[in-house]
Formats: C-alpha cells, sequence, structure tokens
C-alpha cells in the first residue's frame, strides 16, 4: 500500500458499511436520501460513509443511462460494485462463521448484513 | 495493464492550494517547490505516479514518456494508450487549474467510450471535494430527489468531465492528497 492501511478497516468496523452493500444490492438508488434514511445514519456520518466506499471501489455512482446525451447536471445512481459484492460475499461467509460460534457458546445473534 | 493518469498542468493565476509535504517531498529534482511556491498540478501529477510506482502499482503520465522525433503530441497519445499496456484512466481534476490541453485527452476518451473501445468502469474521474473548502464538482439531489452529478468550475472548460460521466465514467471524490493517493491506488489494482 502507498499509505498505511487503516482507512477501510476501520470503514468497515461500522455496521452501516455492511448494511450500506446489502441495501443497494437489491438494487441501485437514485434517492441519497431514502439510503441515509434506510440506514437511519446522520448526515454528515451518511456522506463520509459514501465519501470512504467510494474511495475503496466497493459502491459506486454511474449514470443512471449511460450512453444518453445530457445538457448540464447528469442524473446518477448509486449501486453496488462488483468489488462490493466481493466483499458483501466474504462478509456473509464471516457472519455465518461468527454465528456458529455464537451459538455455540449460547450468545446473542447481532445479524449486521439484516436490512429492514 | 497500468493506469495513465491525465490532468491539468498548472493553476489558474492567484491560485495557490495547500500541498502536503510528501507530494514534495517525491517529486523529479529540480522542481521549485516552497511555501511561496506550489507545486504545479503538472507536478503532482508525476509525485502521484511516482508514489504509485513505490506501491508497485503501475502508472504513468502522457509527459513521462519521451517525445519520438516523428510524432506530435496527438499521436503520442494514440502510441501510449494503445501500446497495449494501460487498461484504467484516471482524471486528476483538482479545483481551479488550467484545464485546455485536458479537453484533448477528455476527447479522446469520450471518442473511446462511444465506440466501446474504453470500458466506463475503467475511467475514474478524481474530483477534488471538500465538505469544508473547494469542491471542483459534487453530487446534489434535484427537487424530485433524484442525485445528479454536476461540475462547480462553470465556465472552466469542464462541460466534458460531465460528459464523461454521462457516457459511464466512475467520478469519485477525494478531500485531501493522501486520501486521493489511496484512492487512485485502489482503482488501478
Amino acid at each position: 500500500m502507498a499509505l498505511p492501511d487503516k482507512h477501510l478497516v476501520y470503514v468497515l468496523g461500522h455496521p452501516e458499511a455492511w448494511k450500506l452493500l446489502a441495501l443497494l444490492e437489491r438494487g441501485p438508488s437514485d434517492r441519497y436520501e431514502h439510503v441515509r434514511k434506510s440506514l437511519d445514519m446522520h448526515p454528515q456520518a451518511y456522506q463520509r460513509l459514501l465519501y470512504w466506499m467510494r474511495g475503496y471501489g466497493l459502491v459506486r455512482v454511474r449514470a443512471d443511462r449511460p450512453g444518453r446525451p445530457y445538457r448540464g447536471a447528469v442524473p446518477v445512481h448509486l449501486e453496488v460494485s462488483p468489488k462490493g459484492r466481493a466483499m458483501l460475499g466474504l462478509l456473509r461467509g464471516l457472519e455465518r462463521e461468527a454465528q456458529a460460534h455464537r451459538e455455540a457458546l449460547g450468545l446473542r445473534h447481532a445479524e449486521l448484513l439484516t436490512v429492514a | 495493464m497500468s493506469l495513465l493518469l491525465f490532468g491539468p498542468s498548472a493553476w489558474l493565476k492567484g491560485n495557490r492550494p495547500t500541498i502536503p509535504p510528501w507530494v514534495v517531498g517525491v517529486l523529479p529534482p529540480g522542481v521549485p517547490a516552497t511555501a511561496s511556491v506550489p507545486p504545479s498540478p503538472k507536478d503532482i501529477r508525476f509525485g502521484l505516479v511516482a508514489r504509485l510506482r513505490l506501491a508497485e502499482v503501475k502508472a504513468t503520465a502522457l509527459e513521462l514518456h519521451h517525445d519520438r522525433p516523428d510524432e506530435d503530441p496527438a499521436d503520442k497519445l494514440f502510441r501510449i494508450v494503445h501500446d497495449g499496456t494501460v487498461d484504467r484512466f484516471a482524471f486528476y481534476w483538482p479545483f481551479g487549474a488550467v484545464r485546455p490541453a485536458v479537453d484533448i485527452e477528455v476527447g479522446w476518451l469520450l471518442h473511446g467510450l462511444q465506440h466501446r473501445e474504453v470500458a466506463g468502469e475503467h475511467v475514474g474521474i478524481f474530483y477534488e471535494w471538500d465538505p469544508e473548502g473547494r469542491k471542483a464538482a459534487h453530487e446534489r439531489p434535484t427537487t424530485s430527489g433524484r442525485a445528479v452529478f454536476e461540475s462547480l468550475e462553470q465556465e472552466r472548460r469542464t462541460t466534458f468531465y460531465q460528459s464523461l460521466v454521462a457516457w459511464g465514467a466512475t467520478p469519485i471524490p477525494w478531500s485531501n492528497y493522501e486520501d486521493l493517493l489511496e484512492f487512485l491506488e485502489v482503482f488501478a489494482r
């Protein structure tokens, strides 16, 4: 890494990051505010989460209909990237593994990838 | 496979952004960079490429390739892009730079996107976006709540950056050079 690898670990340490991936896996969203409310996040915290998730290529912003000419502002949407899907697969694997251990220990479940 | 980093070469008159010391530290010898004379956007691109190379990321910039006697700048662009090794294109878009020459590179990429010679996923537009400072572009909701991407540098020849997004390029914000370097590395790998 060109810089110490601390931010990705930090970002994925937040359950909202997992939920954002799971939420966008259902389909892209062109309404950032709806996504924020689904995650129940403060606007600034949500802004920072999107910043990091986009920087790390886990979610991305794309034009709604690439190839269609626009004058001025371009309609876009948020979507999970292929890298984000791969990360979600890894997180689900981790979750399954952790739940198996929790069950063996008789502990309560914490479902980080469940979205309303 | 490598990343080709496009971007401006000079700041607008009177624009003196703050550049972190590590950028200055990796600049080529002879580049004047003091507190009163910040490095140019071209020097910063060279610095970013140098840092990416230190991290074993294959990255380059057009100006880092020697001119051949029998080619003009357009031939050079075509040669470097078609030499078979470049597969990621990144635009360094800081606020407040002079950018007419970048239009040529943007135009070439738009042609590539329109003719499906370049995939939109392989084109990243890294725009400066500091929530408490300078913003080159942003996404905002319309009155209906839908998101749109928009340049905030009106009348500074950035219309075609929006066209790149419209044709499938991925806009990625950065608010400081440490983040930009990290995001470029992620994009290049």
